[in-house]
């Protein structure tokens, strides 16, 4: 593993750093102060800021270093958590971010002067009503930073003996000589010390005998170490973690022999400065702390638990799953040669169908992400959205442990970030509005996510004035999008907000109302294999429903015959599949024709019809119906010619291999080899109402009677 | 008496830009005088070359340390060696 390898990781658990921050701001804002939320909040600084100063961000490293030290005093409570303050940390926050994707992408650093001032203000405040003077208040902080660490560590005994700092029984001594390239790469090995004495650790000495004369200097070689004594309070671990960034850039040496006569001096000489002890008692005494500082290491807990984890590159895991994609398929393959045989019911092939399951599912939880990941970054949006619009408003968020693929997680923050900007912009009424309609002066967004029917629903739901119906047809009427004449249902003319270049905004703002935007929501929830819909009212707000696939690699379905194509119906949309009796079928004009399902009427759409499907309908006998729930058009009754299996199936993108074909949701693999299309329900049921080509199966059906 | 500022970034960049006035510096026989007044970010690798001729010469001096100058040669304990309590400010 090279430095930019590791550099990646870094920036990987900064994202995970900066959540959990946001979440622990989050708490801290809705009023919840107590010592595991703020400590949640530092660790998450104190990490970034170990990294940082590792990899050599010199402005992201002080910009953390002061924003702990504010958190440390907010820890202490000796800072008293205001409106004020938690705004200030929020936009610290934010501006922690901003360094962070400044150093991904290789960008300039934010501009975080005032900031700063305002943290370090916030702080001297602190410094000047704090009942204890700056030099008592100082260890006070680096005992909190031993402490964090500590628990970081897992280590949660208390040091035995007190404030071991004060009478440095039990402390440790760990020797650090950055090697040969430690200044290459921006790293900045002098980082490192301020990061030892951060934990409370004292540098002992500095050793200059590798140092060269001036002449004979190399700029980029370096020739100095140092001694560090840390306090007993801290675990070992807390200095390798400084120094896990490092790699062999730099070598740690413990309680060396060297360091013991060293060890002697300094407290010989401190001692004799005190005056304390005699000079034979402050040697032996040094002596049993040099014998004693191997402590640290001997009850060091033991890693096994940072282990349980493996971080495993992308596209490992992507061959991984196109490999088991592979094997579903030829599993289909082997079932319908061993079917060809008439010996499907063999024990070992229905073990083997369990097997490729179970692989499968492991697989695909590989690559599960909880929805948090991008939710935990709307509430800097909406301060961000507050600040230029003048409007408040509260997030409420619900079901952020939901958990969906890695691809569909990371292709959703776009459109999700347009839905909310159009929400907060158009949606949400200004205060002055909102309190002429009788509303709180405060808006509210709400985020939801669940697993339902196979399927995760997203919703964003603002309590705003609506859509204007009226407004949005007479604007789609002017811009020639539809005729003045068509007659629209509510959910047509919602759905034309999705129209590109339409939109109802008066006035273009640089958030949104240029009608670029949510045209582009929409196709890029249809990429993702999901599906967008709207429910609005009047006054009361307006929820746009994200309907998205769990995976986008593997599936169960139906699979078909429609004339001599087969077809497959995503299992997630199937209710029921019947043959029914003509007494079941009820006309509705000359050509539609409806089915009567335990009392409920829904429409008939024939699949060949839709789909134009070529070749030898199967005799109407064998017609089947098969019925299905789609999100937006209610359910349906698919005819068919007959069901020839229920399996599941590898889903391979037409769009990559082809181009997208309206209807279709992509193409798989059947165990004979050929390739079937899977069916887009959704699509092919609005397609069917809208096109009237929903089917006459009187006939069909008809002659099945 | 020789005067040389530091940059205010004193980063290994800045310690290869400053190295060869620096050693000219010390070879030259007046006293060499070493304003401090500037920095804001010092690294190990202008601490080594300001060791080093700190050691080199014996008319060598910091002058006006600035407050981070100060706290990170304090840090890495080479107050001494860069004599430092002594320094003129």
């Amino acid at each position: 593993m090279n430095n930019d390898d590791i550099q990646q990781i870094f920036f990987v658990e900064c994202e995970e750093s900066l959540a959990a921050a946001e979440e622990g701001l989050d708490a801290f804002e809705s009023g919840t102060h107590d010592d595991e939320t703020i400590n949640a909040i530092f660790r998450a600084v104190h990490s970034i800021k170990g990294g940082a100063g590792a990899f050599g961000y010199i402005a992201m490293q002080a910009f953390t270093h002061t924003f702990e030290t504010l958190l440390a005093d907010v820890r202490e409570e000796t800072v008293e958590p205001t409106a004020e303050l938690v705004g200030l940390l929020l936009r610290a926050l934010d501006c922690l971010r901003d360094h962070v994707d400044a150093a991904q992408s290789g960008g300039d650093t934010p501009e975080d002067e005032a900031l700063l001032e305002q943290l370090s203000a916030a702080q001297a405040a602190n410094q000047s009503n704090a009942p204890t003077d700056t030099a008592q208040a100082e260890p006070v902080a680096n005992d909190l930073d031993a402490l964090l660490d500590e628990l970081m560590a897992g280590d949660t005994s208390p040091p035995e003996g007190g404030d071991t700092k004060q009478d440095g029984e039990n402390n440790w001594l760990v020797q650090i000589r950055p090697n040969s390239g430690a200044m290459q790469n921006g790293n900045e090995p002098f980082l490192w010390l301020r990061e030892l004495a951060d934990l409370g650790g004292m540098v002992q000495s500095c050793e200059l005998d590798d140092l060269p004369d001036l002449d004979d200097m190399d700029v980029d070689e370096t020739y100095l170490s140092w001694t560090f004594e840390m306090p007993s309070s801290v675990p070992r671990s807390a200095v390798e973690e400084i120094f896990d960034f490092v790699g062999e850039l730099c070598k740690l040496t413990y309680d060396c022999k060297e360091q013991e006569v060293a060890a002697v001096c300094s407290v010989q000489s401190k001692a004799a400065e005190r005056g304390e002890t005699s000079a034979p008692e402050a040697v032996n005494q040094s002596v049993a702390e040099a014998k004693t500082a191997k402590q640290p290491s001997q009850s060091e807990p033991k890693q096994s638990k940072a282990n349980q984890s493996v971080r495993i590159d992308l596209s490992k895991l992507d061959k991984l799953i196109d490999g088991v994609g592979e094997l579903v398929i030829a599993q289909a393959m082997l079932t319908q040669r061993l079917s060809n045989e008439n010996l499907t019911h063999i024990e070992e092939l229905g073990m083997l169908d369990t097997l490729v399951r179970d692989i499968q599912e492991h697989a695909m939880a590989f690559r599960a992400q909880p929805i948090s990941s991008v939710f935990s970054r709307v509430p800097r949006l909406l301060r961000e959205l507050s600040g230029s619009t003048g409007k408040h408003v509260k997030l409420a968020v619900s079901g952020e442990t939901t958990e969906l693929d890695k691809t569909v997680i990371e292709r959703l923050s776009e459109p999700l970030t347009h839905l909310i900007r159009n929400a907060i912009d158009h949606g949400i009424e200004s205060a002055e509005e909102r309190k002429e309609a009788g509303k709180n002066p405060e808006g509210t967004l709400t985020l939801s996510a669940e697993q339902k029917a196979g399927r995760i629903l997203i919703r964003i739901a603002d309590d705003g004035k609506g859509i204007d119906r009226d407004v949005l047809r007479n604007k789609a009427i002017a811009n020639d999008v539809v005729d003045a004449d068509t007659p629209m249902t509510d959910e047509e003319i919602y759905n034309l907000v999705f129209s590109p270049g339409l939109s109802t905004a008066k006035s273009v703002s640089n958030i949104s109302g240029r009608g670029v935007g949510m045209d582009v929501v929409r196709q890029n929830v249809k990429e993702l294999g999901g599906r967008i819909t709207i429910d609005s009212s009047p006054g009361k707000g307006t929820t746009f429903t994200l309907a998205l696939p769990l995976t986008l690699a593997i599936s169960d379905g139906m699979i078909v015959q429609v004339g001599d194509q087969s077809l497959v119906i995503p299992l997630t949309h199937v209710v029921e599949s019947l043959s029914p009796e003509t007494s079941d079928l009820k006309g509705m004009g000359s050509k539609r024709q409806l089915l009567n399902v335990r009392g409920q009427f829904v429409p008939i759409v024939s699949l060949s019809k839709v789909l134009g499907g070529g070749g030898p309908r199967a005799t109407s006998s064998k017609g089947v119906l098969v019925v299905v729930e789609t999100e937006g058009h209610g359910c349906a009754a698919l005819l068919v010619d007959a069901i020839q299996d229920q399996r599941q199936f590898v889903i391979k993108s037409l769009d990559t291999h082809f181009h997208a074909v309206d209807s279709v949701a992509g193409a798989t693999i059947l165990g004979n080899g050929r390739v079937a299309l899977i069916i887009d329900v959704d699509r092919v049921v609005q397609t069917a109402a809208a096109a009237d080509a929903v089917s006459s199966p009187v006939s069909a059906l008809g002659e099945a009677a | 008496m020789q005067e040389i500022t530091l940059p205010s970034r004193c980063d290994r960049m800045a310690a290869a830009a400053f190295y060869p006035e620096l050693n000219d510096a010390v070879g030259a026989p007046s006293p060499l005088r070493v304003d401090a007044s500037n920095v804001e970010q010092i690294g190990q690798a202008m601490l080594q070359i300001l060791v080093a001729a700190a050691q080199g010469s014996d008319e060598f001096e910091i002058a006006d340390p600035s407050i981070e100058f100060e706290d990170a040669v304090r840090l890495a304990k080479l107050d001494e060696v860069l004599n430092l309590n002594k320094a003129v400010s």
